[in-house]
This record gives structure tokens, C-alpha cells and sequence, in this order.
């Protein structure tokens, strides 16, 4: 699904990733974790195509394709999701019709007709339950004065209507209580299949109790410095990631 | 509130440093023509090219009229009865060493608490005291020559320096650029010049001291201060002049030039005389200011606290032609009384990736009126450029004025402005938070308003940050009762 | 300008005779001329009037147009329901009929004899408003509605349609609107022209409201491309008076509105919102003028503009608190977006206050769109070109959300999309 080889990038003129290598096969969810300011969104990031996130090494493959030469909105057509660490407010655009929008552009690029409005609207409708979202939120803003925890529950609303091949989620699990990320986690849990890849960033261990991973990457100053399964992240869990930097140094 | 008495104490104690000097002044008769102006430059021994920018300076300014836009009434001003040169007599050479400086003159300096005198030096702050229109004398000379930094009295410059002035005055703030300017050209009699050539970091604060001394005259100094390429400089200037009843006009031009990755600090402390509660006497500061980031990467940044004159008029202004130049201006201006201000600035981004901030804190007590005017313009070929600016007000009694003229001019669909004001009383639940820990309502008003003003105060140089602090709590005396 | 002066003056003397004195007496008329040409005619070096293209005054034909010209008066939309309809051709009354009710009257003044005219009521005596001078040397109508009590239709809608040309001469339409204490009355105001057709239009408008009287103004600037707008609209609030002014600009070649509204009365409120579009090389200009007259008063200022092709936007919006209007708030939030690199907005929030206690504050942005938010509609698959035009949209929204008829919403909507050349946006609608 997605091989990432030797990926150097830049932000600001600063290196932030130093020849970074990750593999994760179809089908498999996978966890990134490391310290603060290990380069953790910055990966999230140069996969969505964010502007001012400079590639200056490396290579992305993605389901085959080079993933570098293609527009952020068409990584996103081509079922790359970026679930984001600081969903943006947009006032004034609705949420439902963002969805709509966003739908419509992945099918257009397919050559499928438009989305019909009564059935998309079941389905979102159908999506929020699942999230225990109130239908309210749909007529409003994207993300507009939403919660901490709303905006979450909202990123994972639009992978659920979306339904891509690959999901980045970036440090979804911040700022959500014990409630709200077993209602995240419930709903990642719901798009885990066998054609589907899910790439976990995330800091701690917590996230991956409920939504159980099957490698664990570990990222230190732009390297993936170590891999193993799950008990890797209980590993850090116990002892921190100071043992790791040390020994990355 | 009960200490209103005792207030009121504190408010007529006033203005601190209002006492004259006695002392033999060499003064031009009052009025103005090309005989004064030439007169002054004879004086002065000029190149005859200085002589003749002034006299086209005074040509030009005789076809202006002077400006009423700004939010400010005062009596029309006779500039034929204003004496254009006052100097204080002297050995016709001038003083060599401070030793030969009029002994009167320096004690001057030490009831201004001016550390001109090497032996009460602040550590590592070299001054300039401009008395009148002169300058009187400039200490740490020597080490600053070791450095290659040119700081001396502009006459002095014009004598040394002359393919440098001859180079650079004008090009900023050209004679015809107003009013005042215009006058400033034509008459202007001492003042700074500071020559930092490239790669240097000026070895310390250089700074200046005026005084406006001798009746019915008016000071016109100018100042030009040059950052070559690499260079840096921190400058500031402070004002005082004496307790009288008439009005005198101060029109200063300063003008710096920052070329590539050059950076000048300037900072100002202005408390000329405001006049008394009534609105009698006090400076009329009308005054132009502007630098240009000429060279890729130069900074200016202008900070100034203006507590004195009767009405102050100036806009220390950017122009950012540079491509990655940066423009700063920090302000705190406070009117009590009858005071008047209307100051702010002029960010004008020429270059790419040009970014300026502006902080602009009023206050306005008394009967005082406040204006903050100021201009943010992008230009077509200013990429990327990017303007903050952030304007509070702060009133205190019912009589004051308190009024934000910005202006945004954006001509590229790449550059940012954002501007943000706000006006609003000072907050009572604050005071009374004060009162209750058992604060007077003087110290708590002082509190309050350097809380408001902090984001300015941490961009003076650190000992002027507290004369400065100090020079507010005594410009508000009074306020607040 | 002054050769412009000598034009007016001598049209002036030419038609004098022929304007009648039923809209305005014909000393009023004479006194308003002198006024005028002592003061000059607004020009580009005057601080509220530099982002105004007045270029067309030097040439202008002030004579009023006075023929009945045909207008496409079909395409019209519809009136809203319960909403008595007045149309204007070349600011002459073309159809809508006198009303007389105790409680509502609507009267041509042209139709009545001088005598019976009721005084007009002084304009504003700010220089930005003497464009309106102009107005009252030669308007030759004038439509004075009253509205006393409950017999008043649920809103009036104003049409202003220009047919002629501006060698024709100038189009000079101009309401009376007077709310007595306690009514509420929604207005629509539309102005519209006959495409190609470049018109010279300088309207005045004076609004009075009396005590807890409500006005909710809607005004959409929709005038041909070529014409050259210009309207001073006055109004004065009494106590608890609350004016909601809704403008929506997007028509003529260039536009220069100017409000100067007065809250004389204790706890009186302006509500403005205004949007304007610019592109080709349209100019949109408003100046708003907020008087802070009483205790208590309130002004709520909100201005989106975008300008685009070589379109000029400018927002000049002044709040004056003076010493009496203790207790005053003020709130100003101007926006302005750029949209193409030979594009320009100016934005002045201005705030001018004489008294303590107050709470007055301003925001002013002028830029481009924000790149996360771009980034974020990118990264969700919509393309660029439809992520900048939701964001242009949204953008717009905080002025078009405040339009709390649902069909005029749907219009403008539909007019600014149509003028963003943004057909996808309709589904927003």
C-alpha cells in the first residue's frame, strides 16, 4: 500500500525528516510514535502533500504510484486521508457540504455520476450515529466552534463517509477524554478491513489499546529507529522514550 | 475617589525638569529669509552645496502651506517671529574637551540627569547633548573611533564627512516632503550623525540629549544615522526643555538608512514641556521621522514614549524596500491636561517577504487628546508582505480623547495585513483588585497602565525602560480621581 | 475642479425654472447649489473621498434626465409576498400607487401641490455628504413615506432602475422614509439598470426613526456595468431606535455610497453589514459615518469586500462617541480580500471618542485566503479552484447570513455567485 524510502524533507530550510523508511502492507494498521518534535506530523503531512513541507530526498510509493508528484486534492481522490491534529474552522462552509463536495470530487475523478442528495444524507446521518455526533453539526461551519473532541469526532466522520485506502491519522487521540476516544477508536475500528491500510501517529500508548496495531514504529529526530508489534508500545509506555534517543544518538 | 486632594498635589508638583539656564546665547533675530538661512550656514562653515539644498529648501517650503489634517487645534503659528539659531557663546572654535564646555551647561546636564560626564557615565552609553540648536559635546569619542563608528554633532560631520552627508541627507526625507520638513531643510542647525560602516556592531548605545534652552527661539535639529551593510546600532534620544509660557515649535527631521542586513534600533523618550494644566505653554513637537530598509534583510525599529510637548505630530515610518525587510514600531504616547498627540506610523512595503508590526498604546487623561493615525501600504511588488498591527486605547475620565485613524492600502494579492484596536476605560474591577490588597490608587493607576504598556517598555534599551516607566507615572499624575 | 462647478452652476441656471418646487422649494434648490459650489465638488485629494473614482464629475451632466425612457421593467423579480412594490425610472416614479391611511402614507411629491409638501427634512451636514447638495438643487422627485401605525404593508420594496445614459444627464432619486415610534417595517432597496447602458445616478435617502422604532434596510446595489453610482443616505435614531442597514454592492463601473447616521436617542442601535464585490476594473466605495449622539448607543459594523481583475474596494467606516453617549459600544470588523495581482482594498476602521466609558473596538484584515484553510479543503479532495470559491464564499457569509429573508437571501446568493462566476457555489444556496 504505502513504501516510503530514504524520505528527507524540509520545513522553514530545517530538516525535520532524515532519511526516513517505513513499509505498510494492505490490509494492515500500523502505529508511528515518538517524543515531541520527532518529525511526527511532519510525516503526516508531506503524505497529505502540505505546502511549505519540502521533499528534498526520497521516495513515496503509494499503491504503486509515485505519491510526490501528485496535487494534494488528488492524493486525497486517490483515497489518501489525512486526519488532522488541528482540524482547521472554516466558518461559512458547511459541513455537510464539504462532505458533499469532497464525496463528489472522489467520484468525478471515477467517472461515477454525483452522489444522490436523499441517500448521502442517510448515509452521513447513519455515520454520525455511529459517532454520536448531533445532527446540528451538519448545518454548521466546518468544524466552527466545535469542541476539542467534536473536531476529532468530526475528522473521523468524513474518513467514514470518505472511505479511504490509506488513513493517516494524526495524533487524533489528543485532547479526547476517556468517552470520546473509545467513540474514535470505535470508528476507526469500523474501517479496518483487508484492502484498507491505517497509519496511527500518536504520542501515547492509550490510542492503541483500542485500536490495536499491527506493527509499531518508533520515530526519533526524522528516523524510524525501531519496529516491532504492540508490545513495543507498552514497552514505551513503561519506560519512556528516553532509553530509544540515547540509543539513536 | 478620597485621594483626590492628595492627587492633586502630585499634579501641580508637574513638570520636573522646567528650570532655564542662564547662560549667553549667540541668537539669530527672530523672522526667516534667505539671508537667515544663509546666515546660518556661514555660521555653520558649509560646503556650498549644503547652502544651496537650503536655500532650495526654503524656496520650496515658502510655497507650502502648513497642514491642518492632523487631529490637533492649535493657534496659528508666526514663523517670522521665531528665532531660527540660538547657540550658546563660546570659544569660536568650540569646545575641544569637556573641560572647555561651559561649566553651567554640563550642570545643566546633571539636573537632567544626562550622564554626559564621563566620570557619571551610564556604563557604555555614549551621548550627544544638543542644547538649543548646538551640539554641545559627545563623549566616548575615542573608543567609538577604534570601532570605526562615526558619531559626532552633524556641523561637525558636515566639515568631516561631507561626501557622506553630501550622499545621504535628504534621500529619506526629502526637503519637499512637507511642511515641516521642508522648514527643518532650510534652517536646521545641529543634531546626530552616526556612520556605522559594514560588519560593525556598534560597541554601544549612542544617544542624544535635547534641550531647548534660550526663549522664543525654535530647535531644528537633524539627524542622519547610516547602518552600511552588517551594521548594527542601537540610538536613543531624550527631550526635555524648560517651564515657559509661550509655545516653541520643535521640527526635527531624523533620517536613517539600514542597507543589506543592516539593523538600527531607534528609541526616543520625549518629554518637552507640555504646558501647564491649562493648555499654556509647552512644545509644539512637529516632527518627521523615517527610515529606509534600503538593502536585502535590513531592520528598523522605531520605539518611542512620548509623555511631553503641548502637541506632538510624528509618524517614524518604514519604508521597506529591501526584499526580506523588516519594519517595527513600538509606541506609548500619553496626554494629560491639555495635551495633544497625533503620532503613529508609516509601514510602506516595497519588497518581497517585507513584514512590519505595529504596537500602538494611548493614553489619554485630563482633558488630553489621543489620536494613533497610521498607514499600512502594500505595494504591487511586495510578495508575500506581511503587517500586524495592534492599537489599544486607554482612557481615564470623562474628558479625554482617544481616536485610531489606521489606514490600509494593500495593492498584491500576497500580502497580509491585520489590524486590531481597541478602546476601552481603565478596568475598574483591576483598580479596585488593587485597592483591596491594600495598593494606593496612584501606584495602582501606575500598575495598570505599564501592565498596558509592557509590550512596548521591552523594546527600550533596559535602563531607559525604567526612566521611561518613571516619566509615565509622572505624566499621568493627577489622572485618575 | 472648478471648471466643473462653472458646468454645474450654469445647468443649474438653465433648468431652474423647469424644477419643481413641490420636492424641494426653490430657495432650498438655490441654497443647496451655493453650498455646493463654495464647498467644490468632492475631489480624489480629500481624505474620505481617495478611493472614489470621480473622474466622471469633470465631465458629468448634472441636468437632471427628465423623459420617461423605456426600461426593461419585465425582468423584475418578483415582489415578496405581502410587500408593496414603487419603481423609479431614471429616478422619476414610474409606477406603484399613492397610498393614504392614517397609519401608512406613501406620496409622489411631484404629484402634490407645493403648498401641501411637507418640509424636508436638513440633510447631513458632513462634506462627505454633499453629493446629496446635488440631489436637492435637482431631484424632480421624491418619494415621502410615513409610516404611523399598523396598516402598513409588511415591507416596501424601492426599485431604481436607470435607463438613460449619462449624456442624458443625472438620475436623481430620493426617499423620504420616516418611522414613528414602536414601527416595524422591513424596506428592500434594489437599484438596477438596463445593461450597456452607463448611467450617471446620485441619490439621497433620509431615514428617521422614531423611539423603539425598527427598520430593517436591505439596499442591493445591482446597477449596469457602465454606470457610475453615487447615493448619500442619512439617517437619525431616536431613543432605542434599532437600524439594521443590510448592502450588498456589487453592479456599476464605480460606486461611492456615503451614511452618515445619527443615534440621538439613548440606547439607539446601528447594525450594518455590507459586502461589495469589484472586478474588472469596478470601484466599490462606502464611507459610514456612526455618531455617537446618547448614552447607551450601540454600533455593530461589518464589511466583507472582495476585489479581483483590477477592482478597487474600499470601506472608510468612522465611529464618533462623543462626550455625552456614556455608555456607548462599538464594534467594527473589516475584511478585505484580494483576489488578483492588479486588484486593490483600502480599509479605515476609524475611531473617534470623547468619553470614558465606552467599549469600542476594530479588527480590519485586508489578504489573501487563509492557507489552512485551503489546505485542509485540499487535503479532503476538492479542488483548488473550488476550495478558493467556498472560501470566497464563506468569506462573504458573515454579511449574507444576516439576511433573515429566506427568497432575498436565495437572490443575492444567487447574484454573487453569478458575479464570482462561481455556478457550483449555487448549491450552497
Amino acid at each position: 500500500m504505502l513504501k516510503i524510502h530514504n524520505l528527507h524533507a524540509t520545513v522553514d530550510g530545517k530538516e525535520i525528516l532524515k532519511g526516513l523508511d517505513l513499509e505498510v502492507p494492505t490490509g494492515e494498521v500500523h502505529a508511528v510514535m515518538g517524543p515531541n518534535g520527532s518529525g511526527k506530523s511532519t510525516l503526516a503531512y508531506v503524505l497529505a502533500g502540505r505546502p511549505g513541507y519540502l521533499v528534498t530526498a526520497g521516495t513515496i510509493t503509494y499503491e504503486g504510484r509515485d505519491l510526490l508528484a501528485l496535487s494534494p486534492e488528488d492524493r486525497a481522490r486517490a483515497g489518501v486521508f489525512l486526519g488532522f491534529q488541528y482540524p482547521v474552522e472554516i466558518p461559512g462552509v458547511n459541513n455537510v457540504y464539504l462532505l458533499k463536495a469532497a464525496v463528489n470530487a472522489v467520484r468525478k475523478q471515477r467517472g461515477e455520476p454525483e452522489v444522490d442528495a436523499f441517500e448521502f444524507l442517510s448515509l452521513v446521518r447513519e455515520k454520525m450515529r455511529l459517532m454520536r455526533m448531533d445532527e446540528s453539526m451538519l448545518a454548521r461551519g466546518v468544524n466552527e466552534g466545535f469542541s476539542g473532541g467534536e473536531k476529532k469526532r468530526n475528522e473521523i466522520l468524513q474518513m467514514l463517509v470518505l472511505e479511504p485506502h490509506l488513513a493517516v491519522l494524526d495524533e487524533t487521540d489528543s485532547g479526547l477524554d476517556i468517552d470520546a476516544l473509545k467513540i474514535v477508536a470505535q470508528g476507526v475500528n469500523t474501517l479496518r478491513a483487508p484492502e484498507r491500510s491505517l497509519v496511527l501517529v500518536t504520542h501515547y500508548q492509550r490510542l492503541l489499546e483500542h485500536i490495536v496495531p499491527d506493527r509499531v514504529h518508533v520515530l526519533v529526530n526524522g528516523r524510524i529507529v525501531r519496529s516491532g508489534d504492540r508490545s513495543l508500545a507498552v514497552q514505551l509506555e513503561q519506560r519512556g522514550y528516553d532509553w530509544l534517543i540515547s540509543e539513536a544518538a | 475617589m478620597k485621594e483626590a486632594t492628595q492627587l492633586e498635589d502630585m499634579l501641580a508638583r508637574g513638570y520636573q525638569h522646567g528650570f532655564i539656564t542662564e547662560i549667553d546665547a549667540d541668537t539669530v533675530p527672530p523672522g526667516l529669509d534667505e539671508d537667515v538661512v544663509r546666515l546660518i550656514s556661514r555660521k555653520k562653515r558649509e560646503p556650498a552645496f549644503l547652502t544651496a539644498w537650503r536655500l532650495k529648501a526654503l524656496r520650496h517650503w515658502l510655497t507650502m502651506r502648513e497642514p491642518h489634517w492632523p487631529h490637533a487645534h492649535y493657534p496659528p503659528i508666526d514663523y517670522q517671529a521665531i528665532s531660527y539659531y540660538s547657540a550658546p557663546k563660546r570659544n569660536a572654535e568650540g569646545p575641544k574637551s569637556l573641560a572647555e564646555v561651559d561649566p553651567k551647561l554640563l550642570a545643566t546636564y546633571e539636573k537632567l540627569g544626562v550622564p554626559l560626564h564621563e566620570r557619571a557615565r551610564l556604563a557604555g552609553v555614549a551621548v550627544d547633548a544638543v542644547f538649543d540648536s548646538v551640539s554641545v559635546a559627545t563623549t566616548f569619542k575615542q573608543r567609538l573611533q577604534e570601532a570605526g563608528v562615526i558619531f559626532c554633532p552633524f556641523s561637525e560631520a558636515v566639515t568631516t564627512h561631507p561626501e557622506l552627508i553630501e550622499r545621504y541627507l535628504g534621500s529619506v526625507v526629502p526637503y519637499s516632503d512637507n511642511f515641516f520638513a521642508a522648514l527643518n531643510s532650510a534652517v536646521f542647525s545641529d543634531g546626530s550623525f552616526v556612520y556605522v560602516p559594514q560588519g560593525v556592531r556598534c560597541p554601544m548605545e549612542l544617544s542624544t540629549y535635547f534641550r531647548i534652552n534660550a526663549a522664543k527661539t525654535g530647535q531644528f535639529e537633524r539627524t542622519l544615522i547610516i547602518a552600511a551593510e552588517g551594521a548594527t546600532v542601537s540610538y536613543l534620544e531624550g527631550c526635555s526643555a524648560p517651564q515657559r509660557d509661550e509655545n516653541q515649535l520643535h521640527a526635527a527631521v531624523v533620517e536613517l538608512i539600514a542597507l543589506d542586513e543592516a539593523y538600527i534600533k531607534y528609541s526616543t523618550v520625549q518629554n518637552w514641556y507640555p504646558g501647564d494644566e491649562h493648555g499654556r505653554g509647552g512644545i509644539y513637537n512637529f516632527v518627521t521621522k523615517r527610515g529606509e530598509c534600503r538593502g536585502r534583510n535590513a531592520h528598523i525599529s522605531w520605539t518611542q514614549v512620548e509623555t511631553g510637548s503641548a502637541i506632538t505630530w510624528k509618524y517614524p515610518s518604514c519604508v521597506l524596500r529591501g526584499d526580506g525587510s523588516v519594519g517595527e514600531f513600538y509606541s506609548v504616547a500619553t496626554v494629560n491636561n491639555r495635551q495633544q498627540a497625533d503620532t503613529g506610523t508609516k509601514m510602506i512595503h516595497i519588497g518581497r517577504d517585507t513584514r512590519s508590526t505595529i504596537i500602538s498604546k494611548g493614553i489619554s487623561a485630563g482633558h488630553g487628546q489621543n489620536t494613533y493615525r497610521g498607514l499600512v501600504k502594500m505595494l504591487p511588488s511586495a510578495h508575500g508582505a506581511r503587517n500586524f498591527t495592534q492599537c489599544d486605547s486607554l482612557l481615564m475620565g470623562g474628558q479625554c480623547g482617544a481616536h485610531t485613524f489606521p489606514y490600509v492600502e494593500v495593492k498584491n494579492p500576497t500580502a497580509t495585513v491585520e489590524h486590531e484596536a481597541s478602546t476601552s476605560k481603565i478596568s475598574e474591577d483591576e483598580l479596585f483588585y488593587c485597592l483591596a490588597r491594600g495598593i494606593s490608587s496612584e501606584d495602582a493607576v501606575n500598575l495598570i497602565v505599564s501592565g498596558f504598556c509592557k509590550s512596548v517598555f521591552k523594546e527600550l534599551p533596559m535602563e531607559f525602560a525604567v526612566e521611561a516607566q518613571k516619566l509615565l507615572a509622572v505624566s499621568l499624575e493627577g489622572a485618575v480621581g | 475642479m472648478s471648471a466643473a462647478v462653472e458646468q454645474l452652476r450654469s445647468e443649474f441656471d438653465t433648468v431652474r425654472a423647469q424644477l419643481p418646487g413641490s420636492v424641494i422649494a426653490p430657495e432650498r434648490r438655490s441654497r443647496a447649489i451655493a453650498a455646493l459650489c463654495a464647498q467644490g465638488l468632492p475631489s480624489a485629494r480629500e481624505e474620505n473621498w481617495r478611493y472614489t473614482n470621480l473622474r466622471i464629475l469633470e465631465r458629468a451632466r448634472f441636468a437632471p434626465v427628465d423623459a420617461h425612457a423605456e426600461a426593461a421593467l419585465a425582468q423584475l423579480p418578483e415582489t415578496p409576498a405581502g410587500f408593496a412594490r414603487w419603481v423609479f425610472v431614471d429616478g422619476l416614479l414610474r409606477s406603484g400607487t399613492a397610498a393614504e391611511d392614517p397609519g401608512f402614507s406613501v406620496r409622489s411629491r411631484r404629484s402634490l401641490p407645493a403648498a401641501l409638501a411637507p418640509a424636508w427634512p436638513l440633510g447631513s451636514d458632513l462634506p462627505e455628504a454633499r453629493l446629496a447638495l446635488l440631489n436637492e438643487a435637482f431631484a424632480l422627485d421624491a418619494l415621502a413615506i410615513d409610516v404611523h401605525g399598523p396598516a402598513a404593508p409588511a415591507g416596501i420594496e424601492l426599485v431604481f432602475v436607470t435607463a438613460s445614459t449619462a449624456q442624458a444627464g443625472t438620475s436623481y432619486p430620493r426617499v423620504h422614509l420616516r418611522l414613528a415610534a414602536g414601527v416595524e417595517l422591513t424596506v428592500i432597496e434594489r437599484h438596477l439598470g438596463a445593461p450597456q447602458t452607463g448611467s450617471l445616478v446620485n441619490g439621497a435617502m433620509h431615514v428617521e426613526l422614531g423611539e423603539h422604532a425598527r427598520l430593517q434596510h436591505y439596499r442591493l446595489q445591482q446597477s449596469a456595468a457602465q454606470t457610475t453610482w453615487f447615493d448619500t443616505l442619512a439617517a437619525e435614531l431616536s431613543a432605542h431606535a434599532h437600524y439594521r442597514l443590510l448592502s450588498i454592492g456589487t453592479g456599476a463601473q464605480s460606486a461611492r455610497s456615503t451614511v452618515h447616521v445619527r443615534l440621538a436617542g439613548a440606547a439607539a442601535h446601528l447594525e450594518l453589514s455590507a459586502a461589495a464585490l469589484a472586478d474588472r476594473q469596478q470601484s466599490q466605495d462606502m464611507y459610514v459615518l456612526s455618531e455617537h449622539l446618547a448614552p447607551d448607543t450601540r454600533t455593530t459594523e461589518t464589511f466583507r469586500g472582495i476585489a479581483s481583475g483590477r477592482g478597487r474596494v474600499a470601506f472608510n467606516g468612522k465611529i464618533v462617541v462623543h462626550p455625552q453617549a456614556r455608555g456607548s459600544d462599538s464594534r467594527q470588523s473589516l475584511r478585505g480580500l484580494l483576489d488578483g495581482p492588479e486588484a486593490e482594498i483600502d480599509v479605515r476602521p476609524q475611531l473617534e471618542i470623547y468619553t470614558d466609558e465606552v467599549r469600542c473596538s476594530h479588527g480590519a484584515t485586508a489578504g489573501k485566503l487563509d492557507e489552512n484553510m485551503l489546505f485542509y479543503l485540499l487535503a479532503r479532495g476538492i479542488g483548488a479552484p473550488l476550495a478558493q470559491q467556498l472560501l470566497k464564499w464563506a468569506f462573504l457569509e458573515d454579511v449574507v447570513a444576516q439576511i433573515a429573508r429566506t427568497e432575498l437571501r436565495g437572490e443575492v446568493e444567487r447574484a454573487l455567485s453569478a458575479q464570482m462566476n462561481a455556478a457550483a457555489m449555487q448549491e450552497l444556496c
